[in-house]
This record gives C-alpha cells, sequence and structure tokens, in this order.
C-alpha cells in the first residue's frame, strides 16, 4: 500500500536527516515508530507530505503504484495521505467548519466528485464531533484558535475522520493529552481503521499502544530504521530505553 | 486676522517640510513643492467658536485647507440623536458639534476631481457620552497628492471608532489628532491597507489621552504589492497625573513584491507612572507552515494563499461591534 524506499531527506541548508528509510506497509496495518528526541521521526511524516523545509535527496515513497514525491502538497493529501501534526497551526479568521468543508471538497474534486451536500456534510459533522466528545463549539471558532493542546489533538483526529484517508501518519498524536482524552483520541483512531487502510504512528510512549494495538514497531535512530519487531518492542523499550540498542548495534 | 488668514500665516510660517523634517520623514517630499504656489481663498471658515489650535499647529496638512476652502460645512448633531452622514460631495472643511448621548456614523470621502492636489480637514467635538464612528473605504484612483487632517476632541466617555480600508492608488497623506480630554474617553482606530501599484499612503496618527482612566487601541494591517510603500506613526502622548489610562499598538505586514515596504514608527511619550501601554510590529510573508498546514489537507496553494490573504484582512476588524460602518467595510473587504 505505502512503500518507502530509501529515503533521504535533508533541510534546506543540506544537512542531512533522514539516511535512508525502508518501510512496507501494507493495507490494514498499525505501524508505531519510535526513537529518541532527535532521531527524524517527524522529519519523516514531514518529509512523505512535502513540508518546504526538507528536501528529498534521494528514494521513493509509492502510495498505491504512484511516487507521492511527484505529487503538490495537495494531491498527495487528496490521493489518501493524512500527516496529523505534532503542532497544529492555528489559523484565526479561517472558521473550522468551513476549513474542513472546504478540505473534503477538494478531495472530492480530485476523485471527480461534486462539493458534498449540506445535510450529509452536517451529518457527519456531528457524527464524528460526538464519537470524539467534542464540544460543538469548537467547530464554529477559527480553525485551532485558542484550543487546548488536547482539543486540538482531537481536531486533527476529526480532520483524518471526515477526509477518509487510505494512509494516516499520526505524530504524537497523544503528547498533551490527560488519559480520558486519550481513550477518546485512541478509539477515534481504531474507529477508522479499517481492512482496507493503514496507520503510522510517531510515539515516545507505550501508554497509546495500550490503546492503538500496533502490528510492528519500528525504531528510528540517527536518520534510519534501526530494529523493527513486534507490539513487545515497544514495551521492551519503555522498560530499557534505547541505549541497549546502541550496545546491540 | 480671520481663520483663513491665521492659518495662511502660519502655513507661511513652517514653509513646506523638507524629508529631515521628523513628521514628513517617509513623505516623497518632492512632491510638496508645488505648494509654494499656494494663495488663500475667501474667508468664510467658522469654528462654532471652537479653537482649531491655528496658532500652534505643525502639520501643513491641517492648515491647508483653511485657507483653501471657500466655506466650512457646520454641522451640529442634537443630544441623544443618531445620525448616519455622507456627504454628497467631500467638502474642504467640516465641523461637527457631537452634543451629549448622540451618536454619529461618518463616512470620509475620497475627493473626485482633476486637481492636483486636495486637501480637506474635519474638526469633531464631542460633549459627554457621545459616540462618533468614522470609516473610509475609497477605491480607485486618489488625486495626485492627498490630505485629510481628522481633529477629535472627546469629552467625558466619548468614544470615537476610526474604521479605514484603503484600496485607492495615489499619494496620500492621513493626519488624525485624538484629544481624549476626559476620564473614560476612548479611541479605537483600525486600517486596512490593501494596496498595488505605487502607491504612497502615509498616516500620521497622534493620540493624547489627557485624563485619567482613558483607553485607545490602533490596530494596522497592510497587504502590499507592486512599489507601494505604507508610512505610519502612530503616537501616544500621556499626559502627568493620568493613571489608569490603557494604550497598545500593533502593526502587522505582508508584503508580496521586493519592491513594497512600510516604514513604521510608533512613539510613546508617557508622562505617568500607572499606565499600561504596548506596541508591536510585524513583518513578512505568508506563514509557510500554516500555508504547508492547509495544503496538507488537500487544498490547492492558490486557494490555500486566498484562504490566509482573507483571514489575515478580516482579523484587521475582529471583534468590533456589527455597526453601519463596519458593515460598509466587510461590503467592500
Amino acid at each position: 500500500m505505502l512503500s518507502i524506499q530509501n529515503l533521504h531527506a535533508a533541510l534546506e541548508d543540506g544537512t542531512p536527516i533522514l539516511k535512508g528509510i525502508d518501510l512496507q506497509v501494507r493495507p490494514g496495518e498499525i505501524h508505531a515508530i519510535m526513537g529518541p528526541n532527535g532521531s527524524g521521526k517527524s522529519t519523516l511524516l514531514k518529509a512523505i507530505s512535502g513540508h518546504p523545509a526538507y528536501q528529498i535527496t534521494e528514494g521513493a515513497v509509492i502510495l498505491e503504484g504512484e511516487n507521492l514525491l511527484d505529487l503538490e502538497i495537495n494531491q498527495r493529501a487528496n490521493k489518501g495521505l493524512f500527516v496529523g501534526m505534532q503542532y497544529p497551526i492555528e489559523i484565526p479568521g479561517v472558521n473550522n467548519l468551513e476549513f474542513l468543508r472546504l478540505a473534503l471538497d477538494s478531495k472530492r474534486s480530485f476523485l471527480g466528485l461534486g462539493p458534498i451536500q449540506e445535510d450529509e456534510f452536517l451529518k457527519l459533522i456531528e457524527t464524528h464531533t460526538q464519537n470524539l466528545e467534542m464540544d460543538p463549539h469548537y467547530i464554529e471558532r477559527g480553525v485551532n484558535e485558542g484550543f487546548s493542546g488536547g482539543e486540538k489533538k482531537r481536531n486533527e483526529i476529526l480532520q483524518m475522520a471526515i477526509l477518509d484517508p487510505k494512509v494516516s501518519c499520526l505524530d504524537e498524536t497523544d503528547s498533551g493529552l490527560d488519559i480520558d482524552a486519550l481513550r477518546i483520541v485512541a478509539r477515534g483512531i481504531n474507529n477508522l481503521m479499517t481492512p482496507s487502510k493503514a496507520v503510522i504512528l510517531v510515539t515516545h510512549y507505550q501508554r497509546l499502544l495500550d490503546y492503538v494495538k500496533p502490528d510492528f514497531v519500528h525504531v528510528l535512530r540517527n536518520g534510519k530504521i534501526v530494529k523493527s519487531g513486534s507490539a513487545d518492542l515497544a514495551l521492551t523499550l519503555e522498560k530499557q530505553g534505547y541505549d541497549w540498542l546502541e550496545e546491540a548495534q | 486676522m480671520s481663520i483663513s488668514e491665521k492659518a495662511y500665516h502660519q502655513f507661511l510660517k513652517l514653509g513646506i517640510p523638507k524629508s529631515r523634517n521628523d513628521a514628513w520623514i517617509y513623505f516623497p517630499t518632492s512632491k510638496l513643492q508645488n505648494l509654494n504656489t499656494l494663495t488663500p481663498l475667501q474667508n468664510n471658515i467658522e469654528a462654532l467658536g471652537f479653537d482649531l489650535g491655528i496658532e500652534t499647529e505643525k502639520n501643513i496638512a491641517a492648515l491647508i485647507p483653511l485657507f483653501q476652502s471657500d466655506k466650512t460645512f457646520v454641522k451640529t448633531i442634537d443630544k441623544d440623536e443618531i445620525a448616519i452622514l455622507k456627504p454628497k460631495t467631500a467638502i474642504a472643511h467640516s465641523l461637527f458639534h457631537i452634543q451629549n448621548k448622540a451618536s454619529v456614523s461618518f463616512e470620509l470621502l475620497n475627493f473626485q476631481g482633476s486637481s492636483s492636489l486636495q486637501a480637506e480637514r474635519l474638526d469633531f467635538f464631542l460633549e459627554e457620552d457621545t459616540k462618533l464612528e468614522l470609516f473610509f473605504a475609497p477605491e480607485g484612483l486618489s488625486s495626485e497628492l492627498a490630505f485629510k487632517h481628522i481633529r477629535v476632541f472627546a469629552k467625558a466617555g466619548a468614544s470615537v471608532q476610526i474604521l479605514g480600508l484603503q484600496k485607492s492608488i495615489g499619494t496620500y497623506r492621513y493626519s488624525f489628532d485624538v484629544i481624549l480630554e476626559e476620564s473614560k474617553s476612548l479611541a479605537n482606530f483600525r486600517l486596512l491597507n490593501l494596496l498595488n501599484k505605487n502607491t504612497e499612503a502615509h498616516y500620521y496618527l497622534n493620540i493624547y489621552q489627557n485624563a485619567p482612566d482613558t483607553w485607545s487601541h490602533q490596530l494596522v494591517k497592510n497587504i502590499l504589492y507592486d512599489k507601494t510603500h505604507v508610512a505610519y506613526e502612530g503616537a501616544v502622548h500621556i499626559a502627568p497625573n493620568c493613571p489608569q489610562a490603557n494604550s497598545d499598538q500593533l502593526i502587522n505586514s505582508i508584503l508580496f513584491s521586493d519592491e513594497s515596504k512600510v516604514s513604521i514608527k510608533p512613539v510613546l511619550k508617557i508622562y505617568h507612572d500607572d499606565v499600561s501601554c504596548t506596541h508591536g510590529n510585524t513583518c513578512g510573508e505568508l506563514d509557510k507552515d500554516t500555508l504547508y498546514y492547509l495544503q496538507a489537507r488537500g487544498i490547492d496553494l492558490n486557494t490555500s494563499k486566498k484562504i490566509l490573504i482573507q483571514s489575515f484582512m478580516a482579523s484587521t476588524f475582529e471583534g468590533l461591534e456589527k455597526t453601519h460602518a463596519l458593515k460598509q467595510i466587510l461590503k467592500k473587504l
């Protein structure tokens, strides 16, 4: 489904961050990416989605037969790639509801469909805000404007739910969440997961993985995946940290 | 000496500003040279007994309309009256006396005509608990050189709100003197410049907080294309023995051309300790991370830019009551 092949990425000044990432994600799979601070986890998600701060120096990112790196940022999203941000941006003055509608209509247009009907859209919003236990007032405000850290993360999951992507990449979605919010957000992710979709979770902690069970855990270190394993690997990392990996290398 | 003669006399005394003059430092003073040829017109200028401050005036833009006018348009708004005023044509000198608890909305018009110089002055005298709302939203071509000078005196509990959406092309200088004479008076200034071509837009705002418990707010946003230049000098003067005076000023600019520029000069003259005054200024391009965020949700680059520009513009007038003036401004946004 998603194939990341020998991906190298660097900052605009040429500083290399990703140094050859290989990752195969099949439909129905949940992958967790862990690693120490500065190992390149967030960069990986930003790079595959087209963030302008990074240049791809080598490699390919294939989604259903097409190299995403050949596409514009919005085209990658409309093709089915969703990146939930670690620090969702506040956009004052841009109404959250209108933003969601525009995003959804952009995707529909990409797929050759017309704009969504008002009733259908509002029903969709109502369903997902209820699932995420979001205060409806947040929908009427500016995008993430004045939201708490937890509300911003819920809003990211709401966007994911509305856009219904094929591959969802969530960057530290659990950071800033209290226990209840973590449970709700995790439920939101699980609800959206189907056998035809895939999820990549970037996280520092096991606690998210208690709710969203990964099929594979990968450890990213110094721009490369240095170890992959089952969900048990996350438990080991939680107990032992990352130093033993260095020793094992 | 008549008002007109006094104004002309003071004008001659000041002389044509040079670029080294602090108040005209950003202005293309080469455009002022023809002012040497101005001579006074007839003397039908009235002041209704109010002081027009001619002898102490240091701004020639405040003097020219007084000796270049045929007469003063005088209007008294009676106590408790609510008025929406829109002049049919711009008049060089107008004077408004707004009596207690009256509420006035007034649209500043652009002069239309072929004259190379257009100069206008408006004096407002606000009695207690009055509301004055001034707004301007000119479009199209301004005259070759245009001055507007607005002077507002506010008594206790009076408020003045000035809203501007500037899209016109030309070289112009708007100056404002707002004098908060008594407590609980306030001034709110919101301006959005959306400029292109070779436009030179200059604003010179003085707010005098001469009483305790007064409030002023300035929010200016600039979106500049082509070879445009916006100069903004916003000065707040807080007099001695004026506790609980509050003032803030924020200017945000987005430049879409390497040849566009902004010149910002905040001035705070504070002569009392127990006050709160802030100022800030930002200048840059559209935020790359925000553009990325919008695109990462499937929205194309051009639409993303439009959304951010629209949001930037609309935020100029955020949080305001939906008055007649605001509705007119938003219609033209």
